[in-house]
């Protein structure tokens, strides 16, 4: 039945009617846009945007437009495949399949233990399937080698509000988008990696002249191009510029003294470390002018009210956590959180990557539970019903740390769950030999660049074809009904799961089946158990309620049934010892601080000023390899194109990659726009044609991450780096060191 | 040998190791290389901390438990650090071969010693539940 009237944008098939809409969620981008599905004879054909939701209100993003596109394509696997003795994939069962991966498991958890077996996951599953990832893979295998895609994409989101504020979970909302004088995008080209969102506070923008826009982002992106003011400072420099500008808000007594004594710790120390952060100094360093760079200061000194958003030219830069953390720092001493149109909105790039943080298939235990204090590890024993010593602290692998595992002959059974690595992990050589060692096993609607390794393929069901929950950017679940049935031969990612953990035979302590639960919502109502009194609590959620209301935040608990806005309106954060997700690391050296160490800092409800001290890139242009390398995204495609590759009207936008090179290097190397280009790395090199203009800066050039195959086609991460931030591990893909060599037509 | 004096002898070994790599230092000087230089060197002194606590009271204490702490935890971090730096000086042509493993042989050497060092640990601690908040997993085996 249809059961809106009006629908702010469709996207039928030609020629179609529709027999009815299903309550959805958009599946590419972390905005989370409601969406209804359009469904006729069991066949998806065509999706609406929700005029009701208050995260989209009817709008979507181009490439949400074409999401169902891919599930009616004719190369879809519809059985598992198997490889053979001659080394070819074969259709199998799933009978076959399922016996030979549990076989493995059990022959490498008996030889290696937990340490022999990873899942590495993604962010564009839903909470149960997660959530299932978590408790299979701590309390089945016990393992501590869970890891996800989120790795490349979130990882220092998490940290940083750990560092910060006590747990994960981002301070604001999307609604203080509206609410905000001032907002500063920070490595956050918004106008091609959330649209709906940058739609929205354009709109505001051109309605009433707020917010005042700050774009730091080394290219004129299209997000630039509508800053105020746009701050293009040199690669691997973040951190120069918000440490001298963090020293002149605090020289200039633009600080609010009542919330730091009040509701902080530390800033004299972090005040020893940005002393010597003069304006000057960031702009040597930055490449921008010191009239910028104060302009920048004096604005974000003296808004009433800031939201500061960041993304992958954060968290995949040098410095990754540290320049987050200097973001809260800033919010912290002009007291800009916990109210309307403030505080740092950390985004993720991923539909539901936040998700896999909350429920603990990656990175910390369930419910922002810390992996180092014996009572939360006791809590979920208790609510597991499993022994405590059976269950791995770890501490938790990083993906690029597994490559390293595997090449040692460590990790023997890796399952990787909805992403594509030999697309998408740096430095792509290495990973393609590490990934030839372990027996794998690809959970995939599609044959991608990663299958060509893999010992056994499961063909999942896609978007619309099952039931569970996603948490977007700003803590919003949304649930996402099931629309039609998979394809005959198809099985849900969590109908997998479970049938891995009863083939496994995993047990409670009384001899019970660990996965008790047989529904996505029976799932979801044993997760809300373990969420309990935590941060993340969604004891107030239902399946029900989260179509009604179309998304609710957490927390939302029987006493705060609407959810929470924004977090820290007290001005209390998630930082006493014993409710804290974790004690923290040295932000310099990364090492981790123990209970006691901790405890001495004593911030027992108080935000923590961290020392932010800069570090800058490895690798730096030189002689023999003259430029910056930066990669990122195009608006018209999500990651490896495993999707948005099927949807013909993106493709016709962007079917290849390319690079943007500066108008003075083009002509310095006789370059023209639209000539074959070699770009060579210390680890590897590409061919690309050329587009030549001012998007970049003299001595810089980007190339999309989109593309690769074994064919040739090419790939930007043969030629980034397999360095990490220390902190969150997220790998460094935003500046290498490259030459360009002209190649001609 | 005494759980306490197999511990102190481990970790003297640790300690010498970590100052042969520093005496060693700077071999290419970057924000990685000193990063794993601090922290080779927090190492070096919490293990002092913790034989000067041995000899004064062969027990399990707060601050032992610390320094534990610090060396194990330490020296995770610093071994992610270090391949990294080894992985880019490789691919770089920064830093010989010979230096590089000669570095990496050292860093292993570490890691050998405080798996060594585990059991002892275990035991002087009174039990598994009391390190393993201290003993990263890879180190446990």
């Amino acid at each position: 039945m249809d059961h809106r009237k009006v629908l702010h944008e469709q996207f039928v098939a030609d020629n179609e009617t529709v027999d009815k809409w299903i309550h959805s969620t958009c599946n590419l981008c972390s905005v989370g846009c409601g969406t209804d599905i359009a469904v006729k004879d069991n066949k998806i054909i065509g999706i609406g945007g929700i005029d009701e939701h208050p995260i989209n209100k009817g709008r979507l993003d181009p490439k949400a437009k074409y999401q169902w596109i891919p599930n009616n394509s004719k190369d879809r696997l519809l059985t598992p495949m198997i490889r053979n003795d001659q080394g070819d994939l074969e259709p199998a069962s799933w009978e076959e399949a399922m016996d030979l991966i549990v076989r493995k498991a059990k022959e490498v958890l008996k030889d290696k233990g937990g340490d022999g077996v990873a899942i590495y996951s993604t962010g564009q599953g839903f909470l149960e399937d997660y959530y299932t990832i978590g408790k299979i893979g701590r309390a089945g295998m016990e393992t501590h080698l869970l890891d996800a895609n989120t790795r490349l994409c979130t990882a220092t989101t998490e940290w940083c509000l750990i560092e910060s504020f006590g747990s994960d979970g981002v301070p604001t909302s999307f609604d203080d988008v509206d609410e905000a004088d001032t907002i500063m995008l920070f490595g956050h080209n918004m106008a091609e990696t959330g649209t709906v969102l940058w739609d929205r506070i354009l709109r505001r923008k051109k309605a009433t002249g707020k917010p005042y826009l700050i774009v730091v982002d080394p290219r004129r992106t299209p997000t630039a191009k509508e800053a105020d003011l746009h701050l293009d400072l040199n690669p691997g420099t973040n951190l120069a510029l918000l440490n001298a500008i963090q020293n002149k808000i605090v020289n200039n007594e633009w600080i609010d003294h009542d919330f730091i004594n009040n509701h902080t710790i530390q800033l004299d120390e972090l005040k020893q470390e940005i002393n010597k952060w003069t304006i000057a100094k960031a702009s040597q360093i930055t490449g921008l002018s010191e009239e910028k760079i104060t302009l920048a200061a004096e604005k974000l000194g003296k808004t009433e009210s800031l939201v500061t958003t960041t993304l992958q030219g954060v968290y995949q830069a040098s410095d990754a956590t540290t320049t987050c953390l200097a973001i809260n720092n800033i919010h912290l001493m002009r007291g800009l959180i916990g109210k309307p149109g403030c505080g740092p909105l950390h985004m993720a790039g991923q539909p539901s990557s936040s998700g896999n943080r909350t429920v603990g298939g990656v990175g910390t235990y369930p419910g922002n539970r810390n992996p180092n204090n014996p009572k939360h590890i006791q809590d979920i024993a208790a609510l597991w019903n499993v022994k405590e010593e059976d269950l791995e602290i770890g501490p938790n692998k990083g993906i690029i740390k597994q490559l390293e595992l595997m090449e040692k002959g460590q990790i023997q059974f890796f399952w990787n769950i909805h992403t594509n690595p030999l697309v998408s992990l740096p430095n792509q050589e290495r990973a393609r030999k590490a990934l030839e060692k372990p027996f794998v096993v690809v959970q995939d609607p599609f044959l991608t660049e990663t299958t060509e390794v893999a010992d056994v393929v499961l063909p999942p069901a896609m978007w619309g074809e099952k039931e569970g929950t996603m948490e977007n950017a700003d803590r919003t679940i949304n649930v996402l009904r099931k629309a039609i049935e998979p394809p005959n031969g198809v099985k849900t990612d969590f109908e997998i799961l479970v049938e891995f953990a009863r083939r496994m035979e995993f047990k409670d302590r009384d001899g019970n089946p660990l996965i008790a639960y047989s529904t996505p919502e029976e799932a979801f109502e044993e997760w809300k158990k373990v969420s309990a009194g935590r941060p993340c609590d969604m004891t107030g959620m239902t399946y029900d309620r989260l179509e009604k209301e179309n998304g609710l935040r957490w927390p939302c608990t029987a006493d705060n049934p609407e959810g929470k806005t924004r977090l820290y309106e007290n001005h209390f954060f998630n930082t006493e010892v014993d409710y804290c997700q974790n004690y923290g690391k040295d932000p310099y050296t990364s090492r981790p601080l123990s209970r006691e160490e901790f405890e001495e800092m004593n911030p027992n409800g108080r935000a923590v000023f961290k020392v932010t001290r800069f570090g800058g890139p490895t690798e730096q242009p030189r002689a023999d390899y003259p430029f910056w390398l930066n990669t990122g995204r195009l608006i018209w495609h999500w990651h490896t194109r495993t999707k948005t590759g099927r949807m013909p009207e993106m493709e016709k936008e962007a079917p290849e990659a390319f690079v943007e090179i500066n108008a003075d290097d083009a002509r310095n190397l006789a370059i023209k726009d639209g000539e074959k280009v070699r770009i060579v790395s210390p680890r590897g090199n590409v061919e690309v044609p050329a587009k030549v203009g001012n998007i970049m800066n003299k001595g810089e050039v980007f190339v999309p991450f989109h593309y690769g195959n074994f064919d040739g086609e090419a790939n930007a991460n043969e030629m980034t780096m397999d360095e990490v931030d220390p902190l969150s591990h997220q790998p460094v893909l935003k500046h290498a060191s490259c030459r360009l060599e002209k190649i001609g037509k | 040998m005494h759980a306490a004096a197999e511990i102190a002898y481990h970790l003297r070994i640790v300690q010498g190791l970590a100052d042969r790599v520093l005496d060693r230092m700077p071999v290419w000087e970057n924000t990685m290389e000193e990063r794993f230089t601090m922290l080779l060197q927090e190492k070096k002194e919490a293990i002092q901390i913790i034989l000067n606590g041995l000899r004064e009271t062969p027990e399990m204490n707060d601050e032992i438990h610390k320094n534990l702490h610090i060396v194990y935890k330490g020296d995770k971090a610093e071994k992610l650090i270090f391949e990294q730096w080894k992985r880019v000086a490789e691919q770089n042509n920064f830093v010989n071969s010979d230096e590089l493993d000669w570095l990496e042989e050292n860093f292993q050497e570490m890691k050998k010693e405080l798996k060594e060092a585990v059991p002892s640990i275990h035991e002087f601690a009174g039990g598994w539940e009391k390190t393993r908040f201290i003993v990263p997993a890879q180190y446990r085996e």
